[in-house]
């Protein structure tokens, strides 16, 4: 799939609900309240994280070809909805097989590690020990140096091409595809393919390559996962995300099951209430046992949800104007929890011993 | 220590190294480390200058400190040793991981050469561990970075004078550099705290590289004559442009030619920048469109021309550059195309990351206001480069002073442009007149000296006679079975 078609795909997800920076800030994985959110209500986690190193040029200039050939328009509050032909292209997208939330750049990681290891491989084979790593990420060369007292240790090349291969196989990406992917590994006399040499040969553009390199590592990658196999899960070890949350949003998690509140939080951690807010949002998302009643009455929960489902949408200035008499963090952690409790909403809320009574968390 | 006779200097290269005799310029510089002098050893790119500092510690023993202010040329350096077989060496930087580190911290007697980088090295818990080392001798390896007139210099490495300072009685300390001015020298000789140092400067020519000087009316004319030259003649060779963006150019313009080029530039993503230089050492790759950032820590020997599309800023970065030609000592070309709009262009780039006096001071004000350095620069809208340099003279002058020394930074710069400038205009013979830049003649005219003396290009270069076609991706099974070297 095309960057252009992975944007408007994005974007008919979003549909009229937000500007175009959120698809922007969507594909960088920025780790803030109203990305995690958005990443949550509108099902976004393919697209999460899929391009951490995103450059605004390259997104404005795949935004303005959607907007020019009529995909898309911006309505008066430059909120971006998709035109009827839009509409008709999105529907003809094959499905997309990215993988964001799982992976968030780390396939990266791991194809790096594959080439200086592929790379390692042909040279010893060849009976040459000195060559320059296609690699300089010492963390790298450490992984691959430690598989080589390890896994690899008095395994024969032929093995590793088969291993390889019987795995891209069981990927079923189509053979194009895949030579497209491998064209960037290096062995002795055979370097990889630079992106821009990649698209000289197959006329497709730099950001298209890159995009269709990242889907199919994510491919291959929950194929390694699915299907265990001795070195490549070796090279996939930790470049799934553990932790759905963000290192900062877990400590102040911790804190929070400690008893502590939240200005006390923000006090012991030095952080603005804004970023404990958002850390409460995301700790919301992801925890089944969030405690929303500690934040919002269960009538005002559910009057909100009714409105939203109502009105089907998901906007806060839109609730906010429904609901003047609740903040925007309180509406912002009840839709965090939307479709996750579904009819638990009126389930036994009698306080658990390891989360803190009531605290005056209303502000 | 008794002077040493020179069969012992031999024997101790043969068994070291295997090698029967030194190259120019080694035995003497060996032999003074051993002798415990302090040492400054100018000797041109490709010489052996490592075989300098590798050799002596076998006869003294102990430890050697290396401090380098190139992390990647440290890396290569210590790869370098690693693959020659020795393996007590390490490398103390900031690319190791803390449990690496420890490792290192915990072991480091057993090392024979221990590299470290100028910032590691005032680290206290680090120059502690360090004092307490039996060194044999110190060595500034790139020592000209130290002298702020260098085209690169490192205000980092400027630590290392107060950790040198820091030692009581101390070591001899060795200075290696490729290309250093007489005010470059006296900088390595002040800031290394140096004693009654030995001084062994080799003149930085290369008889094996031609030179030759284009002068042209217009870019455009420049253009049109390195497509005239490249697809006339065969490199392998890296072309110097001045901005990614003639990097790019040019090298669409060759490619067009069915010339097996790339661009190489800071803006490329550091795997493709890895690509291409391995691209090149293994000769896919014929020529290399580059800015200043190709070159430093690239060992291909066989590189037979180097093309520079702009003037460079000065005499030490155009020798650095072209003395990248010719290591296999195989006869070279190096070629300068000249306008005369280059000065200014080459005034521009040279100048543009010196922060101006103004700037010092508003960041002298900001600093004293109790900004964040940081802040500071963003502000001021500098690169970390030049904030680096001017918290340094800040913080070692004042802002009054960093101000001036900015200007006589400046003014320094300027000067090396202009005597570049008259070098591209004047006449004579173009080697003795870039050698005079550094205050040498050349000791013997070789055969192709230069376009001024004459030189024949068509008995050193290759005449391109095929022309390459662009080859189609292969197969991904066919691809991976070849890269790892099982045949079907």
């Amino acid at each position: 799939m095309s960057f252009d078609d992975i944007l408007l795909n994005i974007i008919s997800r979003l549909d009229g609900e937000r500007y175009k920076h959120a698809a922007f800030h969507l594909m960088k994985g920025k780790r803030s309240g109203q990305t995690l959110q958005d990443t949550e209500y509108y099902g976004l986690h393919p697209f999460f994280g899929m391009l951490p190193s995103l450059h605004a040029m390259d997104f404005d200039r795949a935004y303005r070809s959607l907007l020019d050939s009529g995909f898309i328009e911006e309505k008066e509050d430059r909120s971006v909805f998709l035109t009827p032909s839009g509409r008709g292209r999105a529907s003809e997208l094959s499905p997309v097989r990215l993988n964001g939330w799982a992976y968030r750049g780390m396939e990266k990681v791991f194809f790096a590690r594959l080439a200086l290891t592929v790379q390692t491989v042909s040279h010893l084979s060849a009976g040459d020990k000195t060559f320059m790593p296609v690699s300089a990420d010492p963390a790298v060369q450490r992984d691959v140096r430690r598989l080589f007292s390890s896994v690899l240790k008095g395994i024969k090349p032929k093995d590793i091409a088969f291993e390889i291969r019987s795995s891209l196989e069981t990927t079923g990406m189509e053979e194009a595809r895949l030579a497209r992917l491998v064209a960037r590994l290096t062995g002795k006399g055979m370097s990889g393919m630079t992106w821009r040499q990649l698209s000289e040969v197959t006329g497709m553009t730099e950001m298209d390559l890159k995009v269709e390199c990242v889907e199919s590592l994510h491919i291959w990658l929950d194929t390694i996962f699915a299907h265990p196999s001795p070195l490549l899960s070796e090279l996939a070890k930790g470049v799934r995300t553990s932790s759905p949350l963000t290192g900062s949003a877990e400590k102040t998690a911790e804190l929070y099951r400690a008893g502590m509140t939240m200005p006390e939080i923000a006090t012991r951690r030095n952080l603005r209430m804004s970023t404990i807010e958002d850390h409460f949002v995301e700790i919301a998302i992801n925890d089944s046992d969030f405690p929303l009643h500690h934040f919002a009455a269960d009538e005002e929960v559910k009057a909100v949800r009714q409105e939203a489902d109502r009105l089907s949408t998901r906007k806060l200035s839109v609730l906010k104007k429904a609901f003047p008499e609740l903040s925007y963090f309180q509406l912002r952690l009840i839709l965090a929890r939307l479709g996750k409790e579904g009819n638990e909403s009126e389930r036994d809320d009698s306080a658990r011993p390891d989360r803190p009574a009531q605290t005056g968390n209303r502000i | 220590m008794n002077e040493m006779i020179q069969q012992d200097l031999t024997a101790l290269l043969k068994r070291v190294t295997g090698f029967d005799a030194f190259r120019e310029g080694q035995e003497e510089v060996v032999r003074s480390v051993i002798n415990g002098h302090d040492t400054i050893a100018v000797l041109p790119t490709g010489a052996g200058k490592s075989l300098c500092y590798q050799l002596p510690v076998h006869a003294m023993g102990g430890t050697v400190l290396i401090v380098s202010p190139l992390l990647s040329l440290m890396e290569d350096q210590v790869a370098q040793l690693k693959m020659n077989g020795e393996k007590r060496v390490a490398a103390l930087n900031s690319f190791l991981a803390p449990k690496e580190r420890s490792a290192v911290l915990a072991n480091l007697g057993k090392y024979r050469y221990l590299f470290t980088s100028p910032e590691m090295l005032v680290q206290p818990h680090i120059s502690d561990r360090i004092k307490q080392l039996e060194l044999a001798y110190i060595v500034a390896d790139e020592a000209h970075c130290i002298s702020q007139w260098g085209f690169d210099f490192r205000p980092d490495y400027l630590r290392m004078r107060e950790w040198l300072g820091s030692l009581g009685e101390r070591p001899p300390v060795l200075a290696l550099t490729a290309t250093a001015s007489e005010k470059a020298i006296q900088d390595i000789a002040d800031y290394l705290l140096m004693k009654q140092q030995k001084l062994f400067i080799h003149p930085p020519d290369r008889p094996n590289i031609a030179m030759e000087l284009v002068r042209q009316e217009s870019r455009e004319e420049k253009t049109k004559w390195i497509l005239n030259a490249l697809t006339g003649w065969k490199g392998p060779g890296i072309i110097y442009v001045q901005s990614r963006k003639r990097a790019e150019e040019l090298a669409e313009l060759l490619r067009l030619r069915n010339i097996r080029v790339a661009a190489f530039h800071a803006g490329m993503e550091g795997e493709d920048r890895i690509l291409v230089q391995q691209q090149f050492l293994t000769g896919e790759l014929e020529w290399i469109c580059a800015t200043n950032a190709f070159g430093m820590g690239i060992n291909k020997p066989d590189i037979r021309w180097i093309i520079h599309d702009q003037l460079p800023p000065s005499a030490a970065q155009y020798i650095q550059e072209i003395g990248r030609a010719g290591r296999d000592g195989g006869q070279s070309l190096a070629t300068l195309l000249y306008t005369e709009t280059d000065a200014d262009k080459a005034a521009f780039i040279a100048l543009d990351d010196l922060p101006e006096p103004e700037t010092v001071r508003f960041i002298g004000k900001c600093i004293s206001e109790g900004m964040e350095l940081k802040e500071a620069g963003d502000r001021a809208g500098l690169s970390d480069t030049a904030l680096r340099v001017v918290s340094y003279w800040l913080g070692r002058l004042g802002t009054d002073k960093a101000a001036i020394q900015m200007e006589e930074l400046a003014a320094g710069k300027r000067k090396e442009i202009f005597s570049m400038v008259r070098f591209a205009e004047g006449g004579g013979c173009i080697r003795s007149r870039i050698l005079a830049l550094f205050g040498y003649a050349p000791a013997t005219r070789p055969v192709h000296c230069c376009s001024d003396c004459g030189f024949v290009a068509d008995q050193f270069l290759s005449a391109r006679t095929t022309v390459d076609n662009a080859s189609g991706l292969l197969g991904w099974k066919e691809r991976i079975d070849g890269l790892l070297g099982v045949g079907e």
